[in-house]
């Protein structure tokens, strides 16, 4: 099965027709969408700015990463959630669009930015966790997250712009 | 919870309205006041507003920014008030969180009541008509008085907050919370 057969199939669902045609829980959706980008974004942006150093320059990485990673994962946890539905409701849109595209790529870089990060610089956070400003690799890590993930907030909302 | 503030204006008004069978324009509407359409008119023709509708980028660029802004301000403000309550980010007390976070969250007011004017000078006719601009107005001036006038007092909570400290954090994201549901309501009502 195609991808775009794939999308056809769950856009003629019932619960794909359901959610799209809901007037209440689409409108709930796409706002808790919005709430869960800033629950998410502002934490990352800490912890990129710590990294970069930019921000909390005085305290250590880990001491900034536990404090506010644990708020990015709920943010992530509501935008996956509500996202997910969201492209459940209008498959065959987001199939269309050239910006999905783009933020789908834009998610899968910044998953695997991460990815490499934790694997590799971020184990031996100990030998740099007070410096100021940190070490080239764990500030070209930040400098990735805050733009990938600025550019799958853009490609996002371009994508229900139909342009 | 707090979700109920902007339904209840928004929605609240709706059905009172059609319990009466009122079939004039939205409660709280600016088209309520019919004073105000002169003004609306004007900008409408204004040529910057024909220019914004003679183009397809201007829209969705400025939008999306305003987007942007407003979720590094509402996130940053979560932050604020999550320590408030007392629910996360206990090591640095309100005072060191807010110190780190002020300029964020004076910029991002900057940048969303600029990008925010010119989404207003782009459409002034619908947002004339909108159920949901006219209460975020005035939910917008609410949270911009509340947060440069009572907000600053986070600064003095070095050691302990003081049991106010979580009406505070309660106040400031019902406003907040309310200003983007409405926000985000204008495209539906």
């Amino acid at each position: 099965m195609s991808v775009l057969a794939w999308c056809q199939w769950l856009q003629e669902g019932s619960i794909s027709t359901a959610i799209r045609e809901s007037t209440t829980f689409w409108p709930v959706l796409e706002g808790s969408h919005l709430i869960g980008m800033a629950l998410m974004m502002a934490p990352v942006m800490m912890y990129d700015f710590r990294l970069i150093g930019f921000r909390w320059k005085s305290d250590p990485v880990s001491k900034v990463k536990w404090s506010f990673l644990p708020i990015t994962f709920f943010g992530f946890a509501l935008m996956v959630s509500t996202g997910v539905l969201l492209f459940w409701s209008e498959p065959l849109k987001c199939y269309n669009s050239g910006y999905f595209r783009i933020k789908v790529v834009a998610l899968i870089l910044a998953g695997l930015n991460a990815l490499v990060f934790h694997s590799t610089i971020d184990r031996t956070t100990a030998q740099w966790d007070t410096a100021s400003p940190p070490p080239f690799r764990a500030r070209i890590a930040g400098i990735m997250s805050l733009t990938l993930w600025t550019a799958v907030i853009f490609a996002g909302r371009y994508t229900a712009y139909n342009l | 919870m707090l979700a109920l503030i902007p339904f209840l204006l928004i929605h609240g008004f709706r059905w009172a309205a059609d319990a009466a069978d009122y079939d004039g324009p939205a409660r709280f509407a600016f088209a309520q006041f019919p004073s105000w359409f002169p003004f609306f008119a004007w900008m409408d023709e204004t040529r910057i507003s024909l220019y914004i509708k003679s183009t397809t980028w201007v829209f969705p660029l400025v939008e999306t920014i305003h987007i942007l802004a407003l979720a590094v301000l509402l996130g940053s403000l979560f932050l604020i008030d999550l320590r408030l309550l007392g629910i996360a980010i206990r090591k640095w007390s309100p005072a060191q969180i807010l110190e780190q976070l002020h300029s964020f969250i004076n910029w991002s007011v900057i940048i969303i009541l600029i990008t925010g004017v010119i989404l207003f000078i782009a459409e002034p006719r619908k947002l004339f008509d909108s159920a949901a601009f006219g209460p975020k107005m005035m939910i917008l001036a609410l949270a911009i008085i509340f947060q440069y006038t009572l907000y600053p007092q986070v600064r003095n909570m070095r050691t302990r907050i003081p049991i106010w400290g979580r009406l505070l954090a309660f106040v400031s994201l019902s406003l907040w919370f309310s200003v983007a549901v409405c926000g985000r309501a204008i495209g539906f009502v």
